[in-house]
């Protein structure tokens, strides 16, 4: 602002304020409720025949183009398997890992990181390696490491850097801090006589002798450890909310410790404008007309030789006939579309997210900026890993995990309309941005009913997760959910798993990336 | 009566006398050569008294009258002179034009008032008394003005404030005869008014005069402000005091015309000179055109690129005649071509290589500068160096930030180039850091012309004492920001 727009701006206040109006200025700001397909998910649900016409024939069928899907579908290039097909519902490829594109940047609707991978996570290692992310060494690209600063915490009026509020932290605080800090120091190191970790990153690689862990809550834990700070519960709690979508009391405690001890101390995160969709991206385009977008997976029979799936689409049902199937559709629809399979029942974690068009950045925003004891996440901004020293048009992507009821919380959130929406995220950021309704020129959320898998105390424990994960006569199962919580790294996994499993059964050996 | 009109020939003397060296000040300040600016000042404002005292001739009726009206207008010019003087230098062109009609306007005001006074009196004394005593007072009244001006007001309230004050006086000289001598009911109530609202105007001025933001600067910098500007990217703030030039951006101080040669010599002769035949010239940062003056003392030279983020400084370096003087005319070259954009993102979108590279930034004092010191920063730099070109960087203090300094030392060797340290002492500065890179004889070839650099001087750059050797840091990456945390650490305890 120069002196010339000051004073005018002074002359222009004073003047409305000798008219007596107040400067009552009525945002005009565009946006919209961009939900996933969920009215045509929900189609599964109800029980009618489909005609179908065309019969398509295939190796292998791969349902769902989330980040299961698409890595098993790498996995099988990688070993030179390329007769398969992709089905997917959206109109894009990659599941939650999607990204919204608009002029200032693109930005993401769900995922936004991935950390430097743990040595256990073979098959991202390789996948980095392949696209250009790490070097042979397993050094990173340096403009992909998330840049300082990296995470602030609003509180008390301020910001202050990093997550755990220290600002104002009582001597208390600070050392149950510690002692959490150090317990999570001794977790990391725990191996079992085979040498697997207690906390392995994916998870289906750790040691199942600690597994007691995942009978007592968050909330269990921290009791029985004597933690009565109000600061360390919120931080643990942010942690389960930001990675689960859980409150301590519904996430187990295994769940809780493996966020903090499968990770080395100071991690550093890969960080994109799209977030991980700048990795389905790279996944999703060699496979060109094997992918297909727009496809409702309706069911899938099998009898051990063939499997058939039928799929509904704009243009009129069809057929695909393969070998084996690989099953990458959230678990909770397996009822719905797999003949008799019933797995143990999962819960999902409800998620709203939104991404704000701003006309200028913060000058001094972090990537993660956190609001201290608010219901949502805060934000990530879109484009922090510019080189710009000045900041310009941005997009930041606002996360809230709804932690009440799943049931209620899912009914009451597609019920909402856009302004209400607004209202709250916007009367919510106005707190350390006072003027974020000056910069703001549009505001979509995303509604996500079945967002994460939710990692209750006893799914681990009880091994319903290795049942599900079994193969079903010709079908294989890969999704994230399979390891009760909804990673990057684990739907990798999976997907790379599950394509070794059919690579194996179809004869074509290649050695494992696991 | 006479008191009251004896008192104020005293007041109105020492207003006029403080206006005309307001005026004088000011533009010797803004347009520098002190002598020549005051004298003709001086000259304009005599001749325009005479031609007031002419011009009172023609008044016939209403003395009183008009006398007040004069009052109640050299109030509102004079008072008002100095801000209107800073915003017309400040904001756009004419500044002369102004300057001079507002000395002669105040002139011809000035001028009218002693006339007048000595028709007031002229029922009351005699005309030998009127004389010698107005003349009396007038003289008094001067030298209170001369002895206050520089002793008290300019160091105390400043040009802006001063200015308005003694405008409140002209006014309140007017107040004081409406009030002893109220003339017809009608008049006197439009005289009132006129001369409440003038006082109202000049109160609010003086009241305001701390808030504006340029006003509040001729307070805040030690030197007389000469120019104050906010472009969309930084403040810019030119100061002069007795030829000294100081260009603070965001109130922190960029050079002193005094000693910027020794900077700009050592950040430019060391690496340039060293060259045999240097075409192409990249110049990263320094807007001001200062570095560029250096470049250019090389006939080889013929295409330099400058990249400076702010338009509103190249812009200003280049037109302002203060400013281009002080840089030789360096932005207007044609051998220059001067680009406004982010050097980072600049750098990573255009190809191209140069035999030189000048890297001329604000000190990381921020993430965002930050970023124009980390290894991914000089990797980019390294990929426009020609074959055996050569560069040189700015460090910031190896004295007052020596993890800083040797922080981004090592952050370039760590990029893979090959860098010596070298630093000048600047007496504004203190002891100042640089980086180079390439050429194994650094000064062969140095131009004529330059104040600082000889072999010998030359040679000094390059040796450490031992209290800004090097110290073990960590490299500066776009994920750590190092730097900036040594920074800003060290420039608090300096600060303290
Ligand atoms: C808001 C949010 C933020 C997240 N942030 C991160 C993060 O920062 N880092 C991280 O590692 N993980 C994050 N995650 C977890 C993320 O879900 C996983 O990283 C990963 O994207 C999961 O991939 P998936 O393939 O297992 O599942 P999904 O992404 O659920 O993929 C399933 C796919 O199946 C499709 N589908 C569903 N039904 C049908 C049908 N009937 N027919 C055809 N197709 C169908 C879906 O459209 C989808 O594409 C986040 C998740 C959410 C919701």
């Amino acid at each position: 602002m120069n002196r010339r727009q000051f004073l005018q701006g002074s002359l222009t206040l004073a003047g409305l304020s000798l008219v007596g109006c107040p400067s009552g200025r009525t945002p005009t700001l565009e946006g919209t409720v961009v939900g996933a397909s969920w009215q045509r998910g929900h189609r599964l649900r109800e029980a009618s025949e489909l005609k179908t016409g065309q019969r398509l024939r295939t190796d292998v069928a791969i349902l769902g183009g989330g980040v299961a899907g698409l890595s098993a579908a790498w996995r099988l290039r990688r070993a030179g398997l390329e007769d398969f097909l992709l089905l997917e519902l959206e109109s894009d490829l990659g599941g939650n890992s999607r990204a919204a594109t608009y002029p200032a940047s693109r930005a993401p609707w769900g995922a936004h990181y991935l950390p430097v991978p743990t040595l256990e996570s073979r098959a991202v290692i390789e996948l980095l390696k392949e696209l250009d992310v790490m070097d042979e060494a397993g050094q990173c690209r340096e403009e992909l490491l998330c840049h300082e600063p990296q995470e602030r915490l609003y509180l008390h009026g301020r910001w202050q850097e990093g997550l755990f509020p220290t600002l104002g932290a009582t001597r208390r605080d600070l050392k149950e801090w510690g002692e959490f800090q150090a317990e999570i120091e001794r977790l990391r190191r725990l191996r079992d006589r085979q040498g697997r970790f207690a906390f392995a990153l994916p998870a289906p690689l750790s040691s199942p002798e600690w597994l007691e862990l995942d009978g007592l809550s968050m909330k269990a834990f921290v009791g029985q450890k004597g933690w009565t700070s109000r600061r360390l519960r919120w931080w643990l709690e942010y942690a389960c909310r930001d990675d689960f979508g859980c409150s301590l009391e519904q996430t187990s405690a295994w769940a809780g410790l493996h966020y903090h001890a499968a990770r080395p101390p100071a991690d550093q995160l890969l960080v994109w404008p799209e977030g991980n969709a700048w990795l389905t991206d790279r996944l999703a385009a060699p496979l060109q007309e094997r992918a297909r977008t727009g496809c409702l997976v309706r069911s899938v029979r099998t009898d051990g030789r063939r499997v058939i799936t039928r799929v509904e689409h704009r243009e009129g049902a069809f057929e695909v006939e393969s070998r084996r199937a690989i099953f990458c559709l959230p678990s909770f629809l397996r009822p719905f579309v797999l003949e008799g399979d019933a797995p143990e029942r999962f819960t999902y974690a409800p998620w709203v997210v939104a991404n704000l068009v701003l006309q200028r950045g913060d000058e001094a925003a972090c990537w993660d900026n956190v609001l201290y004891e608010s219901p949502s996440l805060g934000y990530v901004v879109a484009t922090h890993q510019s080189l710009a020293t000045r900041p310009g048009p941005t997009v930041w992507t606002w996360y809230r995990p709804l932690t009440g009821n799943p049931v209620t919380e899912r009914e009451e959130m597609l019920a909402r309309p856009w302004e209400s929406w607004r209202q709250e995220i916007v009367s919510e950021l106005s707190r350390p941005h006072p003027d974020l309704i000056d910069r703001l020129e549009r505001l979509d959320v995303m509604l996500l009913g079945h967002a994460m898998v939710r990692p209750v105390p006893g799914l681990r424990a009880s091994k319903a997760l290795e049942a599900a994960s079994q193969p079903k006569k010709g079908v294989h199962f890969a999704h994230s959910d399979l390891s009760g919580f909804s990673l990057f790294e684990e739907a990798n996994y999976h997907g790379a798993r599950a394509a070794e499993e059919v690579l194996a059964a179809l004869d074509k050996r290649s050695p494992s990336l696991l | 009566m006479q008191p009251l009109i004896l008192v104020s020939v005293f007041l109105i003397a020492t207003c006029g006398l403080i206006y005309e060296l307001i005026a004088g000040t000011v533009s010797s300040y803004l347009l520098g050569d002190s002598v020549m600016q005051f004298s003709t000042i001086i000259g304009v404002y005599l001749s325009a008294m005479g031609v007031g005292s002419y011009l009172a001739r023609y008044i016939g009726r209403g003395v009183l009258q008009r006398f007040v009206q004069v009052q109640i207008l050299v109030g509102i010019l004079g008072g008002c002179s100095a801000s209107v003087l800073f915003l017309v230098f400040a904001h756009g062109t004419g500044f002369s034009l102004v300057l001079y009609c507002l000395v002669f306007a105040i002139g011809t005001l000035v001028g009218l008032e002693i006339p007048l006074v000595m028709r007031l009196l002229k029922d009351e004394l005699e005309f030998k008394e009127i004389v010698s005593q107005v003349l009396a007072l007038d003289y008094i009244g001067a030298l209170a003005a001369s002895l206050a001006f520089p002793l008290l007001l300019v160091p105390h309230l400043g040009l802006v404030r001063t200015a308005f004050l003694f405008g409140l006086v002209n006014v309140g000289v007017a107040l004081a005869f409406l009030m002893r001598f109220p003339p017809t009911r009608q008049a006197s109530q439009l005289l009132l008014a006129q001369a409440v609202l003038a006082f109202l105007l000049l109160a609010a001025g003086l009241a305001l005069s701390e808030r504006l933001t340029t006003l509040a600067e001729v307070q805040m910098f030690p030197d007389q402000v000469l120019l104050a500007r906010s472009t969309p990217y930084q403040r810019l703030v030119v100061t002069q005091r007795s030829g000294d030039l100081r260009l603070y951006l965001n109130n922190n101080l960029q050079f002193s015309s005094l000693d910027e040669y020794r900077y700009h010599e050592a950040l430019v002769h060391p690496g340039l000179s060293g060259l045999e035949n240097p075409h192409k010239i990249l110049i990263l940062g320094g807007g001001d055109g200062l570095a560029l003056r250096e470049v250019l003392r090389y006939p080889t030279v013929t295409e330099i690129t400058l990249v400076d983020l702010d338009p509103g400084m190249t812009e200003l370096f280049s037109r302002h005649p203060l400013l281009s003087k002080l840089n030789e005319g360096s932005l207007r070259s044609p051998r220059v071509k001067v680009i406004n954009a982010d050097a980072f993102v600049w750098l990573r979108d255009n190809p191209g290589s140069y035999d030189f590279v000048l890297v001329d930034f604000p000190d990381p004092s921020t993430f965002a500068l930050g970023k124009l010191y980390t290894i991914s920063f000089y990797a980019e730099l390294k990929r426009h160096l020609a074959p055996g070109g050569a560069a040189a960087v700015q460090c910031t203090s190896p004295l007052f930030a020596r993890r800083s300094y040797w922080c981004i030392l090592k952050t370039m060797e760590a990029s893979g180039l090959r860098v010596r340290p070298y630093h000048v002492f600047v007496p504004s500065f203190g002891e100042w850091g640089f980086a180079l890179i390439g050429p194994s004889r650094p000064g062969e070839h140095l131009p004529a012309g330059l104040r600082f650099l000889n072999q010998a001087a030359l040679a000094a750059l390059f040796e450490f004492p031992l209290d800004m050797s090097s110290l073990p840091v960590e490299v500066n990456r776009l994920s750590n920001q190092a730097l900036v945390r040594y920074y800003e650490e060290e420039w608090r305890a300096v600060a303290q």
